[in-house]
This record gives C-alpha cells, structure tokens and sequence, in this order.
C-alpha cells in the first residue's frame, strides 16, 4: 500500500485540527472560570451576661445595736436581689473585730430565717421563716452560709437573673452573758459574694 | 457592682461582691433596774384598744408576737400616736402614752444617776425619709391624787426616722436624774410625738424582740 500520497492530506488535516484543539483548549479554559456565584453576610454579636448584687439593697442592712443587754436581739431584713442577665449562685460571710479585747463577738450569735412565713409583708417581725443559718456565734469568722469559692458549695443559694429573695438577719446577746461583757463593742462586716452558676459546676 | 470574668485560670467565672457592717455594743452596765414597758393584759395574748395608763415593771416580756394595742385607732401592730401633741399635760389619748412603775414604799425610792428610756418605733407606714420626733417626759406622779411632777423630758428627733430601715427602729432618751419618789409615788415615762414628725408614730413593746424599757443606772 502506497501511504505517500496520504501524508500531505494529514499534514493538511493537522494543520486545520490544531488550530481548532488549541481553540477548543481555550474555550473550555474560559468557560471553567465563569461560575454563577453569590454572596451573603451576617453580622454576629457577642456579648456576655452579668451577675450582679444590688448594692442599695445590701446597705439597707441595719443591724447596728446600742446599749445591748443580756437578752436583747436586733434583727433586720435584706433583699437580695440579682439586678445581672444571668443566674447566680451566693454566700455570705462575717468578719467581726474585737477592738477591746473583750471578746463580745465569741457571745454575739447570728441567725438567717427566710422572710416570715406568716406575715411576709412584715418580712421578720415573726422571724418563723425556714432557717437559712441556726444561732451561731460570731466569732472572727465563724457565721455564714454557702462558700465563697468558685463552683457550688454546701449553703450557697441560688437566684434566678432579674430575681430576690428576702432574708432576715438576727444578731442576738444570750440572757446569760456575763458582765464581763459589758461595755463591750465589736463591728461586724456582712459580706455576700456572688458568682455565675452557668459553666461553674 | 458588676464585674467581669476573672484572669484566665479555670475559676475565671463572672462574680461580684457587696458588704455592709453594723456595729454592735452593749451597755455600760448590765446591773441596774430595768422597767420593761408592758401592755395590758400582759404579756399580750391579742389586740386592744388604746389605754391611757400602762404599767413597767422588772418583769422582762415574753410575748413573741407585736399585736396592736390600739384597735380603736388603727389595724397596725403597736401603738400609733398622732403628731403634734402638746407635751407633757397632754389628755388626748389619741396622742400620748404612759408607762406607770411600782409605787414607792414606806422610805420611798431614790432614783439617782442615769436613767435612760429605750423604745422601738417607726414612721406610721413604717415610711422612709420621713422625720420623726418623740418627746420623752419622766414625771412623778402621785397614786392618790393623781397630780404629776415633770421630773425630766428630752426629745429625740430625726429627719429620717427609719434611717434606711424597713421595721422598727430602737431610739432612746438618756437623763441624769436625782429624785426621791415619796411613798405611795410612782415613776412615770409619757411619750409624746412633737410637731417636728412629718407623721404619726407607732410604738412597740411587750414582746421578746421589742423590749422597750427605762433603765436606771
């Protein structure tokens, strides 16, 4: 078979073929880049909650006594009030001086009711809440509830954001203390320390 | 106060913090006679109306509840007595109380020193910022005539009588007296509430917790 008369038509074929591969390359090359496309965009906010004790109504605490005899009591409401976006869990501790050395504070009890059960209006003139602390002396330290440190403690109580609870506070001098006891003073600083229950098991 | 999350520790949770102190101190003496001021019948088993003349005694109250010892005046427990009351002579029930003691026996009684007369009281509505005045008579009065003798008086005002405090409120009234009650005299405390309240008062006592009282010292 004489394949020499076939060549030129092939160069000739190849000549009109290469052109148009090259082109078909560039054609497919140009289509790949032309995409429908689309976009959006939405804005996110990120912002954290808060816990937080009203502070006015810690104040309205008074429990200041004067001129205390063996018998006496004082007792006095505080609203605890959780003015924060999210919940807390809370306890309370003491720290009572003793300037004069005569040590009042080791006589002096405390005891926490939860609002009168009967007459709430009057939140402590019955002070027959459920018992949140029973009498127990001050001391340097010694009276309080729940724990202070981070996570949930035995004691601590709970509010809900935005929420309060009344308690009622009673600093007592027993009938039964002696005279040696008196003229005697001792100041004690109620704290209440709150903190996030959400991610603080 | 509201604080932000703590260092980067694992406890770094949102907390926060308030305080509040009181001061707390007893009195210079615990000797001494202590005249408790009582209602009538005592102690008080329920609520009566307002009675002009009441009796103090070393007898320490019992009662754990504050009835109202004026029915014929208010539903409030305790005693309200209307401001603007003249003084001492007072005769308006509406606006004074007394407390009688013991009568003196047969050599009398000498009241010689301090003598200082503690009582639990509140704005009426127990409302707050509100100024309050209560004027505070001893007197001897004779139990057979009936004629009184003003032996001291003292007023004790404040413009916030609650003072930032929901319920009641201890005041007292501090005097330096020395005088003999001859026999068949008593000691007599009148409270009065002076034209410098803003409001009528209430008044408790004859109970465990509200134990107003003269203290002679």
């Amino acid at each position: 078979m004489d394949h020499s008369d076939n060549q030129p038509r092939r160069r000739r074929r190849l000549a009109l073929i290469l052109p148009l591969l090259a082109m078909v390359t560039l054609g497919a090359g140009q289509m790949s880049l032309a995409l429908f496309t689309d976009s959006e965009t939405v804005d996110a906010a990120f912002g954290t909650g808060s816990v937080d004790l009203d502070a006015a109504r810690i104040d309205a605490l008074v429990l200041t006594s004067t001129a205390m005899m063996p018998g006496d009591s004082i007792t006095d409401d505080v609203v605890v009030e959780n003015d924060g976006t999210a919940e807390l869990r809370y306890a309370m501790t003491t720290a009572t001086t003793n300037p004069d050395g005569q040590a009042l504070r080791d006589v002096l009890t405390l005891t926490v009711r939860q609002v009168d059960t009967t007459t709430p209006g009057t939140p402590c003139d019955d002070f027959n809440g459920s018992v949140v602390l029973a009498a127990t002396p001050l001391g340097a330290a010694a009276a309080g509830f729940g724990d202070p440190t981070a996570g949930a403690d035995t004691g601590d109580r709970t509010l809900a954001a935005g929420s309060s609870e009344t308690l009622c506070f009673r600093v007592s001098l027993p009938s039964g203390t002696g005279n040696a006891y008196e003229g005697a003073s001792a100041t004690t600083t109620f704290s209440f320390d709150a903190e996030q229950t959400a991610n603080n098991p | 106060m509201v604080l932000g999350a703590g260092g980067g520790s694992a406890l770094a949770v949102f907390t926060d913090h308030e305080q509040v102190q009181a001061t707390t101190s007893t009195s210079p003496s615990f000797g001494g006679t202590t005249y408790f001021l009582h209602n009538n019948p005592t102690p008080p088993t329920g609520n009566t109306s307002s009675q002009a003349n009441l009796a103090m005694n070393t007898t320490p109250p019992t009662a754990t509840t504050l009835h109202n010892y004026d029915t014929d005046r208010d539903s409030a427990p305790g005693r309200l007595i209307q401001r603007g009351g003249s003084g001492a002579g007072e005769t308006s029930l509406a606006r004074y109380q007394n407390w009688r003691g013991p009568t003196a026996g047969l050599l009398g009684q000498t009241i010689n020193g301090t003598v200082t007369v503690e009582f639990w009281s509140a704005m009426e509505g127990f409302a707050p910022n509100t100024a309050g005045e209560v004027r505070v008579f001893l007197r001897d009065v004779d139990s057979v005539t009936g004629l009184t003798l003003e032996i001291a008086s003292s007023t004790v005002s404040s413009a916030d009588w609650q003072a930032g405090n929901a319920g009641w409120v201890q005041r007292s009234a501090t005097f330096s007296v020395n005088h003999l009650l001859l026999v068949g005299h008593r000691l007599e405390v009148k409270l009065v509430v002076g034209a410098g309240a803003a409001d009528d008062m209430l008044f408790a006592y004859d109970t465990v917790l509200y134990r107003s009282r003269v203290r002679v010292l």
